[in-house]
């Protein structure tokens, strides 16, 4: 065979395999995190640590090519039937991310000789540690987040190392379900190791070694046809999380891509903030290549193919620059257990730089957070269950041609709810309303997707809410090409005879019997003018409930007659009226930013000069010096005082 | 009752197929053209044909059995010509088909986005009222709202609002009180009720079942109306019957009610058509895979134990099917596929298809696209000047220099491009073969196979080499299988009921209750069903979905009816152990088991006949060959007409046989010989 042949031949069959992979692991698992919302993956990967093969209709996308070496090279010696089982960002040197997600690793043996290993993670719902499901926005140590298991056989030889799991087990809230998720990778694993074998008995060690090796460089050849597209240059985005949770100064994100017009980018993250005291620090190991800070434009390389078999070929042409000790490359032990919101607004970051490197390619950003919600009833024991009571994500950005997506944003658009009439039947809750936010897109020519609104009444006594991942309670997704900024999210609670309450940021609730927890997302920023949007279009969202009347009139001049629209008075209202810019990040962070964005960029410089463990003390109290001079903004001599000051204060301190 | 002559058509997008089959066992088969902008103006044509050619006696005539598959539902989904159906919901729920599952079908594409919805924002109202997940009402059905929604959604001219209440599954009162409120209120809006389709758990599958159920029944009552007249007047006097999904027949006059079990019928009918097939050449209780290649797709079903595999995960167009349907899985790998290059150089197969204009180059209609026919072709699979399904005579200059274009783009000949092309096609069904065996928890090497439709007889034992099946059924009329299916259909029906307890909660008597009403309506179906009918037997297999408590997933349960009869919670609890040790590999004793819903599987069974086909006609040279080149090999291969095996003789590979309507490759290492059933069957050479 021809290479031309063999490579499309051998990454075909490889993807049977992944896909036989994950509808294993669909059929056979047991948490409603796993068969229902699909937070899991598997991949086939090489010796080395590069994913060959990887399913792309079931599981999480986000982690396509993650860098696996730390789990295939953490033993010398492997020998068929070992499996590894690890979920400790610190000592996987980044490959695992948070404690939830349960690495595995099966090497696989082909007549003696090691040809590869499958892998597959499951996200827990629960591995013990401070709140049910473990993960809570203010945890400030990875110790508070659950068990940590460094990379360790829970398998030799095919018998298992009971002690390791009896561990595990008795240090999580749901260790039967667990268990029964893990077999399920664990038969994935085994019918992975089946299926190689026979493709190396029917073709021969030496075919199959080769053809995967050329199946990776395949698809990093065709990445970088695509990369090579981005004019050279350098361009530049900043977005916030808008407080870190236990205090209201936002965190700071940075990027410059630099297209080097040889089809590598690289994504320099210099300047982005130290790591916090929240669970929103991305643990990479100071990883040249990541998916998870490249996703965006491991999805825009994917959109722009015709017929790409997506692998590890591709982050092979993205290059990160990460800051150390920084919320983009913690070290240990920060807390990490909602890094996706990081990772989704890295996405949305990398959209803002090619927004502006090649216009019309990609979508405006969108509400960009994911709050999962949880049912606990862990403290009523053994009878007590945890479960998984929906993702709520905020609707996506407008495309260059088409509206957004209401209800999910596309860092996240593998996930699946929960059916009402499944999760009703699961957990102690009654859902009043599962639906759209009318009013809550980001208006453009093309608009943005809308956002949720989660009603849920609490129906027994024992149940504790746990909601995480919330951000852009203030700052809005952004719009661009002259489109706006979308709605904000927010939540509040109901019991019966009493005044709304503000639940504000936490993450653990616990609510009376019969309260009512109401959660919303934001919808995802426009693309365009709004007031070059087709007045039909907007008709019909008037018309669906979606828009109220004074917004059409306001926001995309549209003059309603009756459910049509009213060409004339439409041209009228939007006559001469042409919206500015190109960016539209909302009125709080462009606030936020007038006042603070100059003094940002010089501590975000003066940063690195410090010990890594007094940074955020430092630039907390850069703030706080700065805003005893008044609102801001602030000059140049002001802040350079200001750090001086702070500088002599912290000298000799680590 | 005497024994009848059985007809079946299936109605494609280009042919219409009829297949008659007498008590003795002959078989014949007809085609006529479809006639897309008139549904089931083909079969009557495809009729009339027929009675022409056999002249059947007027006793024979009046009697005939026959059974339809037809295209017509889904064509007008895909196309959106249904009904315009409105939906009711319960308060808070206005958007269940507006966000799907909230996933996308594409979430790494940015142009990706879920199918419109198939009732518009605008058509959607909200009801108060709760049922809870036990079945209890926790708030009383609002009537006003009701009444409001009714009114408003028939003011906006919806032909049929949607119910889908929340839990209906468990407890249709509110359902059925909407029903009442509008009837009462002299509203003419007709209903379609979520918990009478098909009562099971999932609002958004739920409701979506109801509405596909909806939106094409003016349509399917409309196309059966016409068809039962027209059968009526040529003088066919029993009442006609309708394929559905789940591969049995069920009365026309009873399916224009639930026409969404029908939806998948014509694959479907080529699956049954399959294992009717090989139970005719002793390939009996067969585990089976199916492989049908045309012109745009390569369709694969499985078969268990000479029954076809169903499931209730199968999907039309974008939309999930929750009723028991026979799963067949698409590829975009068919003869019409086109070859390009990827910016890499990489030989790519489809999906993109020629489609039937142009169709491939080597149809010689001045395009130079080249498609898979092309590669068979240059490969020396086909031949030139031969004819497929009837259409233009295969030229192989345009076929050449198609794939040209592509060769020199590479550097490699033509020969090669062409092996390359049916390498990749060979690996895509590969793939695609063993994900849909994994799907059904089976393995490619315990299976034999059977392969239909223009080009899968080609195809075949190269996928089979892939996979590791041994041995290949291909049948009599490879071309008519879903006519053939139709014909030989039995009456098949499914039912669900909801129990969602306990399983020791339910007192003997309760369990023996639920049954018997089960029963009931599973034993009135298959009287109204099989009335007129000489059915050799009926018979109901249960089943039951189960969990422990506290699970978030059921496995399915065989029973045998004596533990329901007897309320044996014992012997299902038993059962369900087992069953659940099967699929995950452990089971828990200790732990209290739910029944979530019990199921009723209805056969009635029609006498079969073993078929044999009526002798192939196609004229072939006996005894030449052909150079084939193949997997990088070059081989003369012997060319044979069908017709010319019918001794029995065993023709070793390599070797293409010829027939009318298909071509079949028997490589090197395989052999091939007509079995009694006039079916062709391949053998791996020990």
């Amino acid at each position: 065979m021809t290479d031309a042949v063999t490579t499309e031949v051998f990454a075909n069959l490889f993807k049977a395999i992944v896909d036989e992979m994950a509808w294993v692991v669909l059929r056979s698992s047991h948490t409603t995190f796993v068969k229902e919302t699909q937070d899991f993956a598997v991949a086939l990967v090489t010796e080395a640590g590069e994913t060959f093969a990887s399913p792309y209709g079931s599981g999480a996308t986000t982690m396509i090519g993650m860098p696996m070496h730390a789990g295939t090279r953490a033993f010398a010696e492997w020998e068929p039937g070992d499996v590894l089982v690890t979920n400790d960002p610190y000592s996987s040197g980044g490959m695992v991310m948070h404690l939830n997600d349960l690495y595995v690793f099966r090497p696989v043996f082909a007549d003696g000789q090691l040809l590869c290993f499958a892998w597959a993670f499951i996200h827990c719902t629960d591995v013990g540690g401070y709140a049910p499901g473990s993960i809570d926005m203010q945890n400030g140590e990875v110790f508070q987040e659950g068990l940590r298991l460094r990379p360790v056989k829970l398998f030799r030889g095919g018998a298992i190392n009971q002690e390791v799991w009896d561990i595990f087990a008795d240090n999580c809230r749901i260790p039967a379900l667990n268990w029964g998720d893990l077999t399920a990778c664990l038969a994935a694993l085994a019918k992975a190791e089946q299926r190689m074998q026979r493709l190396a008995q029917r073709y021969g060690i030496a075919a199959v070694r080769g053809a995967i090796t050329a199946t990776i460089d395949r698809t990093e050849r065709i990445a970088r046809d695509v990369l090579r597209r981005i004019p050279a240059g350098e361009y530049r985005f900043v977005d916030y999380f808008e407080d870190d949770y236990i205090s209201d100064l936002p965190v700071r994100l940075a990027l410059k891509l630099t297209a080097r017009g040889d089809g590598t980018v690289e994504l320099d993250f210099s300047g982005s903030d130290p790591q916090v005291r929240a669970a929103l620090n991305l643990p990479t190991g100071s990883m040249r290549h990541h998916p998870f800070l490249s996703f965006g434009l491991t999805s825009f390389v994917v959109t722009q193919s015709e017929a790409i078999h997506i692998n590890a070929g591709i982050i092979r042409c993205i290059d990160l620059v990460l800051p150390e000790a920084s919320v983009v490359n913690s070290r240990f032990p920060a807390s990490c257990g909602m890094r996706i919101t990081t990772a989704m607004r890295i996405h949305d970051m990398v959209l803002g730089v090619l927004a502006q490197a090649l216009p019309g390619t990609v979508p405006a950003g969108g509400g960009n957070t994911l709050v999962i919600t949880y049912i606990s009833t862990s403290e009523l024991g053994t009878q007590g269950r945890v479960v998984v009571a929906n993702p709520v994500p905020a609707g996506s950005g407008g495309g260059p041609d088409r509206d957004g997506i209401s209800g999910t944003d596309f860092s996240v658009a593998f996930l699946r709810n929960v059916p009402v009439e499944v999760l009703e039947s699961e957990a102690p809750v009654l859902v009043r309303r599962f639906g759209l936010l009318p009013d809550s897109e980001g208006p453009g020519r093309y608009r943005g997707g809308f956002g949720l609104q989660y009603e849920l009444e609490i129906r027994h006594p024992s149940a504790v809410v746990v909601m995480r991942g919330k951000d852009r309670h203030r700052f809005s997704s952004w719009g661009v090409a002259g489109g706006r900024a979308g709605a904000v999210n927010g939540n509040d609670s109901l019991v019966p005879g009493m005044p709304k309450r503000d639940i504000g940021k936490r993450t653990v609730y616990r609510p009376e019997l019969h309260e009512v927890i109401r959660l919303w997302s934001g919808g995802g920023g426009g693309y365009g003018d709004p007031f070059t949007r087709d007045p039909a279009a907007v008709a019909r969202d008037v018309a669906a409930g979606l828009v109220s009347r004074e917004r059409a009139r306001a926001v995309y001049g549209v003059a309603l007659d009756g459910d049509d629209a009213d060409m004339a008075a439409t041209e009228q209202l939007r006559n001469g009226q042409r919206a500015a810019g190109d960016f539209d990040f909302g009125e709080a962070r462009s606030e936020w930013e007038r006042a603070h964005g100059a003094a940002a960029e010089r501590i975000a410089a003066w940063l690195p000069s410090l010990p890594v463990g007094v940074r955020r003390y430092a630039q907390a109290h850069a703030y706080q010096r700065l805003r005893a001079n008044g609102p801001g903004p602030y000059q140049v001599n002001e802040i350079t005082a200001a750090l001086e000051a702070i500088g002599s204060e912290l000298k000799g301190r680590e | 009752m005497a024994a009848s002559c059985n007809l079946g058509t299936d109605v494609g997008g280009t042919f219409t197929d009829l297949a008659w089959c007498t008590p003795s066992g002959e078989l014949h088969c007809f085609k006529v053209p479809s006639t897309p902008s008139r549904p089931g103006q083909s079969i009557l044509e495809g009729v009339d044909e027929l009675f022409g050619a056999l002249t059947p006696d007027v006793a024979t005539w009046r009697n005939v059995h026959h059974t339809h598959s037809s295209t017509v539902a889904t064509n007008a989904l895909i196309e959106r010509r249904g009904a315009r159906i409105g939906l009711i919901t319960t308060a808070g729920f206005r958007d269940v088909f507006e966000l799907q599952r909230l996933a996308i079908p594409h979430p790494m594409r940015f142009d990706s986005r879920r199918p419109e919805p198939l009732v518009p924002r605008a058509l959607v109202r909200e009801v108060r009222g709760r049922i809870g997940p036990d079945g209890g009402e926790l708030e009383p059905l609002d009537e006003a709202d009701v009444v409001e929604a009714a009114r408003a959604l028939q003011d906006a001219g919806v032909d049929i609002a949607v119910v889908g209440l929340i839990h209906s599954y468990r407890n249709p009162a509110h359902e059925q009180q909407a029903r009442d409120i509008v009837a009462r209120h002299g509203l003419r809006l007709r209903l379609e009720l979520s918990s009478e389709i098909w009562p099971q758990a999932r609002e958004y599958e739920r409701s979506v079942l109801t509405a596909l159920n909806a939106s094409i029944r003016p349509i399917v009552e409309a196309y059966l109306d016409r068809l039962t007249a027209g059968l009526a007047e040529r003088g066919l006097a029993l009442p006609p019957r309708v394929a559905r999904s789940n591969g049995g027949a069920e009365l026309a006059t009873t399916l224009r009610g639930r026409p969404v079990v029908a939806l998948l019928s014509g694959p479907a009918a080529g699956v049954a058509g399959a294992a009717a097939t090989a139970e005719d050449a002793d390939w009996t209780a067969a585990d089976l895979m199916t492989l049908d290649v045309g012109g745009t797709s390569a369709d694969i079903g499985v078969i268990r134990a000479g029954r076809p595999v169903l499931s209730s995960e199968e999907q039309v167009g974008d939309f999930p099917v929750l009723v028991p349907t026979i799963a067949v899985s698409s590829i975009g790998a068919g003869g019409g596929s086109i070859i390009w290059l990827d910016p890499t150089g990489s030989l790519k197969v489809g999906p993109r298809s020629v489609g039937a204009d142009p169709g491939p180059a080597c149809y010689g209609t001045g395009s130079l696209i080249p498609a898979l026919t092309d590669a068979f072709l240059v490969a020396g699979l086909l031949e030139p000047g031969q004819r497929l399904g009837g259409k233009l005579a295969l030229r192989m200059a345009p076929a050449r220099a198609a794939l040209d274009a592509l060769a020199r783009q590479i550097g490699i000949g033509v020969e090669e491009v062409a092996d390359g092309a049916i390498r990749v096609a060979t690996a895509l069904m590969a793939a695609e073969a063993s994900r849909v065996l994994a799907r059904r928890g089976v393995d490619a090497p315990s299976f034999r196979m059977v392969a239909f439709g223009g080009a899968g007889p080609l195809m075949a034992a190269l996928l089979a080499d892939e996979i590791g099946i041994d041995a290949i059924l291909i049948p009599p009329v490879p071309g008519a299988l879903s006519a053939l299916g139709a014909a030989r259909a039995d009456i098949e029906g499914d039912l669900v009921q909801p129990v969602y307890r306990r399983l020791h909660d339910l007192s003997a008597d309760a369990l023996a209750q639920r049954f018997r009403a089960l029963a009931e309506q599973a034993q009135g179906w298959a009287a109204e069903q099989t009335a007129q009918l000489p059915v050799r037997a009926v018979r109901v297999e249960y089943a039951a979905d189960m969990r422990y408590e506290g699970q978030g997933y059921d496995v399915t349960v065989a029973f045998e009816t004596t533990w329901l009869e007897r309320g044996d919670a014992d012997a299902i609890a038993a059962a369900f152990h087992a069953a659940h040790r099967g699929v995950y590999g452990h089971a828990n004793e200790q732990a209290e088991v739910w029944l979530k819903e019990l199921r009723a599987h209805i056969v009635g069974e029609m006498p079969k006949a073993r078929v044999s086909a009526a002798p192939d006609d196609a004229a072939v040279r006996d005894a030449t060959t052909r150079p084939v080149r193949l997997f990088g090999r070059s081989f003369d291969a012997r060319v044979v007409g069908r017709a010319s095996l019918a001794d029995g003789r065993a023709l070793a590979g390599p070797a293409i046989v010829n027939q009318m309507d298909t071509t079949t490759l028997i490589p090197p290492g395989w052999s091939a010989r007509i079995v009694r059933s006039g079916a062709l069957v391949l053998e791996r050479t020990p």
